[in-house]
């Protein structure tokens, strides 16, 4: 009888052995292990509306680009994910590329914030940004790039206001929500959202990211922290590895308004596909986003299945559509070694082409 | 063993050292006959040492060691044990499959209990959402003492000067009881994933059975463990009852939820506390009030880039490094062309575009949208035919290739698989979109007073403010979608 298992004594002594010397390496490294910081761009705070924020990242060199980049993140989860450390910066490459950078900072926000919606952010901050960025450079139309949720707010913003985006980039965005491998999507359509919001007020974000555990609880929660172990003599690779665990738990609360008709509008009506998404009482039809768009999706995104971006295609007004697929997950298209190599310079060639 | 350096702790080092050394010394005797390890090493207490033994660090470091000490490293401890038990044994992949289920205790009757409601709760186990558990434990006597006559009061009518106060007890004790048969249907669901991966672990041990796939270390062993849950938990987290179970779980919560917040706040207003409600009403009059000051401020402001929305530059942020302000190098841009004349045309070609999307071509695909859409187009058509439109198309977007120089040239989507950007469409980028108007009444910043052709004009553009935007866009959002949007 054959057996799937073939370890022998001296092999897991061994195993046992090189696990007992990372554990003993890691009470040399941790001590030394100083408060995680994230952000390795300089950047300057150049527009306010609140608690939003609107910063212009500043590079080694001034931009050679006409014609600046806004970055439009999601509500989900802190926006330093673009520029999370050296070796992990997709803004830092793209200003190197001479592109000009600036990105909204949503804030934190807190009860007062309550009764905010979409139409607060899309017409009110993405477009008060936008409008600080035509001012400051003298621009009819700057160019949009949008992630996850940011890339849904900017189609929306690109739909209504589409004389002031000059191209547009989606990254990783949602556009058909009701994929049969979306599981977020699939959670949502049982839920009561009127009851939710109005019990929880905002929503909190431990119980956001408890939800996204939720999506690989064995990888998240149990492989991913002994995987801690294997790079315990590291002290670099533990650094790394604290800035990403910063991020994905430094969540803000989300509007409880705003949440709403996400769900209700993306996750539960389908909208961009159904239609019956309204901002401000204006309805948001894909059909008018007519500017070039290029649609960067992930091949291994759980969050965002592939299928669920790729349905722009079909819905955009544009005669400029471009598809780019990225080989690996919704977060390794910014952090990974491939994504500093590739996804930078995609961005910039493409943009560069249609400057004029 | 490799040597250890005299900095490390040399309490941990001389105990591991004994540990390990113990332990190899029972494997290699064992090794002679065969015989799988029956007293595995333990890697729980090897890892409650170092976790001991740690000096302070920062809170990062510990939250983190935290997680692994709660969850991971327990698993894999078991994981270890279970492989130290094949050590030179020939089992099959069923008995390995039972030593593991054995190892985690899973049996029949505590499978809703055990393993993935546990681990779940583990998970859940910090911030706020997950002190909604502990929070219901806490609550749970207030609650019991409701429930106790519970078959036969919660739905019986209430009376007397009481009664509302009744009426709200019994919706939260039947809360409550809702909320626990939810939370038991999700359990049970849970022991269905449970069974599903143990049947998984053993079927991808039997496709290791071949020799030059054999798993040979308790690491890999635990990998193809992750594997097998995470397939069989994605099995179960996808289908149509899980859907349903666990919408209906959080719906219950939050009923629940709701049922004791509205007794906190009865306890408030006892003690002439400010309630959740009165501070949420307030938050929506100061939003209302807020919508409502932008849109008058930006009827009345004149000639401000964006209104109200533009703020002085404040003071660099204290994280970012000090730089001297960038000077952007923009060129002199040409005089556009006159707003008025080119607004009409935009506001055309954006109808024939919508006429062209009107096609029959683009009406297949409409079609099978919902009526919703298939309807807009339609209307849009309809409004687009009373105006002037550039010649129908033969080509797809006739009215931008009157604004631009250059033709541009759809040609089909091809999807790029690769890392590269494979295909660009040849369509050759716009040369520059015409100065627009803008929606808002502040002026755009490439237009000149010297474009305003009429004193009409200008005063329909600026002075008539953002009513006179809201009419044009309110025509605009009439023309899009066939109906009057509304404003909140």
């Amino acid at each position: 009888m054959s057996s799937p298992l073939n370890i022998t004594p001296e092999g897991l002594l061994h195993e046992a052995v090189v696990m007992q010397q990372k554990l003993s390496a890691g009470l040399r490294t941790l001590p030394e292990v100083e408060d995680v910081h994230y952000g390795a761009t300089g950047k300057q705070e150049v527009w306010r509306d609140g608690k939003v924020a609107l910063y212009r990242f500043v590079g080694s060199e001034p931009p050679t680009a006409k014609v600046p980049i806004l970055i439009v993140y999601a509500l989900v989860n802190r926006p330093y994910m673009v520029d999370l450390q050296d070796d992990r910066s997709l803004v830092r490459r793209l200003l190197a590329l001479g592109e000009d950078v600036y990105i909204i900072d949503w804030g934190y926000p807190d009860r007062s914030d309550r009764f905010m919606d979409l139409g607060d952010y899309i017409n009110r901050f993405i477009d008060g940004a936008v409008d600080h960025i035509r001012t400051k450079h003298r621009l009819d139309a700057i160019n949009v790039l949008g992630i996850c949720q940011g890339g849904a707010f900017s189609l929306c913003y690109s739909a209504l206001h589409g004389e002031k985006v000059k191209n547009l980039i989606t990254m990783v965005t949602p556009v058909d929500f009701h994929t049969p491998d979306n599981m977020l999507s699939h959670w949502t359509r049982g839920m009561d959202v009127d009851l939710f919001v109005d019990t929880l007020g905002n929503v909190p974000a431990d119980m956001m990211n408890a939800c996204y555990l939720m999506l690989k609880p064995f990888r998240l929660n149990l492989q991913k922290y002994l995987g801690l172990v294997d790079i315990l003599d590291d002290g670099k690779a533990i650094e790394d590895f604290l800035r990403m665990e910063k991020w994905i738990f430094d969540s803000p609360d989300l509007a409880g308004e705003a949440f709403r008709e996400f769900i209700k509008q993306f996750y539960q009506g389908n909208g961009f596909i159904r239609g019956g998404i309204e901002i401000d009482g204006e309805v948001v039809d894909l059909g008018f986003v007519d500017m070039p768009i290029l649609n960067i999706y992930a091949e291994q995104d759980h969050l965002v299945p592939p299928d669920a971006s790729r349905a722009l295609a079909k819905l955009a007004g544009t005669a400029d559509y471009t598809e780019l697929s990225f080989k690996g997950g919704h977060i390794g298209i910014y952090v990974s070694s491939r994504a500093q190599r590739e996804v930078p310079t995609a961005i910039h060639d493409w943009l560069a082409k249609r400057a004029r | 063993m490799s040597s250890f350096s005299t900095q490390w702790p040399s309490d941990f080092e001389s105990l591991a050292r004994q540990y390990w050394n113990a332990w190899g010394d029972n494997l290699r005797r064992q090794a002679g006959v065969g015989i799988g390890m029956q007293a595995a090493p333990d890697w729980q207490q090897a890892v409650q040492w170092w976790s001991q033994l740690m000096p302070g660090q920062q809170p990062a470091v510990t939250d983190v060691l935290g997680r692994f000490n709660a969850q991971a490293s327990d698993w894999y401890g078991r994981m270890q044990q279970v492989a130290a038990q094949f050590t030179g044994v020939q089992g099959s992949a069923a008995e390995v499959g039972e030593a593991w289920r054995q190892a985690l205790g899973a049996n029949a009757e505590n499978l809703a209990t055990g393993l993935f409601p546990e681990m779940i709760r583990v998970m859940r186990g910090g911030g706020q959402h997950a002190g909604l558990d502990e929070w219901i434990t806490q609550a749970m006597p207030f609650v019991e003492s409701l429930r106790r006559e519970r078959s036969k009061w919660l739905h019986v009518p209430t009376f007397g000067l009481s009664r509302e106060h009744q009426e709200r007890w019994q919706q939260l004790a039947l809360a409550q009881d809702e909320y626990q048969q939810r939370n038991d249907a999700f359990n049970q669901l849970m022991a269905k994933a449970t069974q599903r991966a143990f049947e998984l672990f053993e079927r991808k041990l039997a496709e290791h059975e071949a020799p030059e796939k054999q798993i040979t270390s308790a690491r890999a062993l635990f990998d193809l463990w992750i594997d097998a849950a995470e397939d069989a938990y994605a099995e179960v987290a996808l289908s149509a009852e899980f859907g349903e179970v666990y919408g209906e779980l959080t719906n219950a919560q939050m009923k629940l939820r709701a049922c004791m917040q509205r007794e906190v706040e009865q306890f408030c207003n006892l003690l002439g506390m400010p309630s959740r409600t009165e501070v949420d009403s307030a938050h929506r009059k100061i939003a209302e009030l807020e919508r409502a000051l932008r849109k008058a401020t930006r009827a009345t402001s004149k000639g401000t880039p964006a209104g109200v929305r533009s703020q002085p530059a404040p003071t660099p942020a204290a994280s970012a490094p000090e730089v001297p302000p960038i000077t952007p190098v923009v060129p002199e841009r040409a005089a556009p062309a006159a707003p008025a004349a080119v607004a009409p045309k935009k506001a055309v070609a954006r109808k024939s575009k919508v006429a062209a999307k009107a096609k029959p071509a683009k009406k297949a695909v409409a079609s099978k949208k919902s009526p919703v859409r298939a309807k807009a187009p339609a209307s849009r058509k309809a409004t687009a035919v009373s105006k002037p439109v550039a010649k129908p198309a033969a080509v797809k977007r006739p009215a931008k290739a009157t604004l631009r120089k250059d033709k541009l040239e759809a040609k089909p989507v091809k999807v790029d698989a690769t890392r590269k950007v494979k295909k660009v469409s040849a369509s050759k980028p716009a040369k520059g979109k015409p100065a627009s108007p803008g929606k808002r009444k502040s002026a755009p910043v490439a237009s000149a007073p010297a474009n305003v052709v009429s004193m009409k004009d200008w005063v329909a553009r600026n002075i008539g403010g953002r009513d006179g935007d809201d009419q044009q866009k309110g025509a605009q959002r009439k023309s899009r979608n066939g109906k009057q949007g509304t404003r909140k």
